[in-house]
């Protein structure tokens, strides 16, 4: 016998290959099939104990090393990060941050509770995240586990406790979620809400309806000294529906009914798209694709005389002394009401949760992190960091007034959107359904068509309305 | 006993690895696209009736073909025009150093950064592009980039050209560089102009090159996200929004992954059949040829 190798020929590798594809196709695709996902869901979901953790003290409760919070790259994480060093002290607990990118940070969290497990021992979730975490059931229940009750503590907000449970407790309810019993699964600890910022230099006194704000803008608006009377934030989606939300509900407008009929081509949105258009009109040149970096660099340049913003833009930019040429020319004032409206800010909040999938010791030391947090020693400490406070008194803390004048129109936001949830009314907020985020990004690209001319204000919300209903129906909305 | 040459063996794990992660994405895919993700319902059928009338699919296919062709092309053209130009007139070697590197920034370059700069040189109040165009007489009044369907197009694709141009062009002209002398010696004694050493040599020689380009960066810019996502989001309206864009909408804003599943799987079907009829005229006007 010859010890030589014998050759093997290209046709005789490619055979090989073609051999070990098929059995691995074949073996992997039944593998894949035979296994049902429920069994793989169940089987983690059995290693997540349902003891009832409010019973637990801090003595019987080993402490963890570590607690990771996934939190959102951005001036929303400021304060949080800030205090955290302070916690990590006094409990001797690390704590550590998975810091990723707003959509990244969204998916991410989808697609680890999808499989039935978290990374995460609390996260930082948008509000607009909420009904998504509550129709999944993917969070702790704080009144369950803990004995939290809603409104228990009258420093947080109404409108903090309201975002955090599910069902919601007022406006319509998506269907197969009415006969769920509601619980309190999250509490803000970023009382972002929208404000409203004018230029003092030019406008006499702070507008307090939508027509003031036309007619300032009108009157100030010179582009040929480039300086305009308002500012748009019109990119498609999300950022042209957030912006046009207050405009709709202080015309009395909003996207649905308690019985899931679309609103948006009722008079009172046709109206306030109308009126958002006439603003686009003395709004510098492409605020249809404005976002709200753009949105900010326009006032903190002092081409635009007024917008609606967000704390952070202030911060960051309109009350930056490195970047704004307007810093002693503006005011900080509450978002214009309307009818039975103080105040139509909107909440732009983010909460904190505990995933059901960590164990019992985590939950527990998570929930102490959240209890400590809003705590108004620490709070205020976050709040000093740039961390956007929710608690009412540390809003109106005379030293944060000073050093962050945006405070005193937060608690207005506040109290707008807190008189709503004591009229029975949903809060000032998107609507609370799982299919938000398709909701938003649907009305948001006719929003900034119509603000681009595409559209007329009609035509754009009818094809809205058609798309949601061709979107929403074969979801069991009973939508019309 | 037969027994395997080493270097079959030692592609062994790597083609496993390979074949594994890939077979088991597209299975997912292909289960996800039939059976709803969520409550395991066959609904291939549905997803197949929604796909024949569903407008923003056709609307974002034909904004993608559009995208693909003019940038193919003109990457291709520029790119090709560059390198020419290097190749004959550019003849110090330091200062082809300094320009290829001035070539590789574009590439090195994030698309999301590219995407940044694009808004900030097409955003119309501080933009640099309409002031260049206003300087140069092109223009009288600013131009609003991003209101209008057609020039919203025009700065995505410019930012895209800007990125993708000088890698043709660094292809293009390493092909050039190999072209042996002799062969424009030869074409010299027997008085070809430029415009036939072009033709009849350089065109010739870089054929496989143009062919190999056509089809990766046909494949790449039918993947075209980042540069719209953050330029225009797919606006104003629906009028830059590609295929993957839309296939990210689906997946990622509305959650519904059995559809975008079926979308991706239409989207490799697509891209499979455009490679494999760029390959069979590679095969026919190239590498036949030669055999």
């Amino acid at each position: 016998m010859s010890s030589e190798p014998k050759k093997v020929g290209r046709r005789t590798f490619i055979n090989y290959i073609v051999t070990i594809i098929a059995t691995g196709v074949i073996v992997g695709a039944a593998t894949y099939f035979a296994v049902p996902k429920e069994a793989v869901t169940k089987t983690i979901e059995r290693t997540v104990t349902t003891t009832v953790t409010k019973s637990l003290t801090s003595a019987t409760v080993p402490k963890p090393s570590s607690l990771t919070i996934g939190i959102v790259a951005g001036p929303e994480s400021k304060g949080i990060k800030a205090v955290a060093p302070l916690f990590e002290k006094e409990y001797d607990i690390k704590i550590t941050f998975a810091e990723y990118p707003y959509d990244a940070l969204y998916e991410k969290y989808v697609t680890t509770f999808e499989a039935g497990m978290s990374s995460f021992d609390l996260i930082m979730s948008d509000d607009v995240w909420m009904p998504k975490w509550g129709s999944e059931g993917w969070m702790t229940p704080l009144d369950v586990e803990f004995g939290l009750k809603t409104y228990e503590n009258s420093d947080i907000p109404k409108t903090s406790y309201w975002l955090g449970s599910w069902p919601p407790p007022t406006g319509p309810v998506p269907p197969g979620e009415e006969k769920k019993s509601r619980h309190l699964y999250g509490l803000s600890i970023v009382g972002n809400m929208q404000v409203f910022v004018y230029r003092k230099d030019l406008i006499n006194k702070p507008p307090e309806t939508w027509d003031e704000v036309l007619s300032n803008a009108q009157k100030v608006n010179d582009p040929s000294k480039g300086i305009y009377g308002f500012v748009v934030r019109g990119m498609k989606g999300e950022p042209a529906t957030m912006h046009f939300l207050p405009i709709m509900k202080s015309f009395g407008g909003d996207f649905f009914a308690d019985d899931w009929r679309i609103r948006l081509t009722d008079k009172e949105v046709i109206d306030a798209l109308k009126f958002e258009i006439e603003l686009k009109k003395l709004s510098p040149p492409g605020s249809e694709n404005f976002d709200a970096a753009e949105r900010a660099r326009a006032v903190a340049m002092g081409s635009a005389a007024q917008a609606i913003t967000w704390p952070a833009e202030i911060t960051d930019f309109i009350l930056n002394p490195e970047v704004s040429k307007v810093m002693d020319k503006v005011e900080i004032v509450p978002v214009p009401g309307g009818k039975n409206l103080p105040c139509s800010a909107h909440t732009g909040n983010w909460l904190l949760c505990i995933p059901k999938f960590i164990p019992n010791d985590k939950k527990y030391w998570a929930f102490e992190f959240m209890k400590w947090i809003l705590t108004p020693n620490v709070q205020k400490e976050y709040a000093l960091s740039g961390g956007i406070p929710v608690l009412k008194t540390v809003q109106t803390d005379p030293e944060l007034v000073k050093k962050y004048p945006y405070q005193s129109a937060l608690k207005a936001a506040y109290e707008g959107s807190d008189t709503r949830i004591e009229q029975g009314l949903p809060a000032l907020c998107y609507p609370r359904t799982p299919e938000l985020m398709a909701i938003v990004t649907i009305v948001g690209t006719y929003i900034n068509a119509a603000l681009a001319g595409l559209e007329t204000a009609e035509s754009a919300m009818q094809k809205a309305k058609e798309e949601l209903i061709n979107y929403l129906k074969p979801k069991g909305y009973p939508v019309y | 006993m037969r027994k395997l040459k080493p270097y079959y063996i030692l592609n062994l794990p790597s083609l496993f690895f390979v074949f594994i992660i890939g077979t088991y994405l597209i299975l997912f895919a292909i289960k996800t696209s039939i059976f709803d993700y969520k409550t395991g319902e066959f609904i291939l059928f549905s997803n197949i009736l929604r796909l024949a009338k569903d407008n923003y699919f056709l609307s974002s296919l034909n904004t993608t073909v559009i995208y693909v062709v003019i940038t193919v092309l003109t990457t291709i053209v520029i790119g090709l025009s560059i390198a020419e130009f290097l190749h004959y007139f550019v003849q110090n070697s330091k200062l082809r150093s300094f320009i290829t590197l001035l070539l590789i920034f574009p590439l090195a370059t994030a698309p999301v950064a590219v995407g940044v700069m694009g808004r900030l040189i097409f955003t119309p109040e501080y933009g640099i592009m309409n002031v260049i165009l206003q300087q140069l007489k092109v223009i009288n009044e600013e131009i609003k980039w991003f209101s209008e369907p057609l020039t919203a197009l025009t700065a995505v694709i410019f930012m895209d050209l800007w990125e993708w141009t000088p890698y043709v062009t660094l292809v293009a002209f390493a092909g050039l560089q190999s072209i042996p002398k002799e062969v424009y010696e030869a074409a010299q004694l027997d008085g070809a102009s430029k415009i036939k050493t072009f033709q009849y040599i350089d065109l010739q020689y870089l054929k496989p090159l143009i062919f190999l380009l056509l089809i990766f960066r046909t494949a790449d810019e039918f993947k075209i996200f980042d540069i719209i996502m953050v330029m225009t989001k797919g606006g104003p309206g629906f009028s830059t929004e590609t295929l993957a864009v839309y296939l990210y909408r689906v997946s990622f804003k509305y959650f519904d992954l059995s559809y975008g599943a079926l979308l991706a799987l239409l989207i490799m079907v697509v891209m499979m059949v455009v490679s494999s009829v760029l390959n069979k005229l590679l095969w026919k006007e190239v590498i036949q040829p030669f055999r």
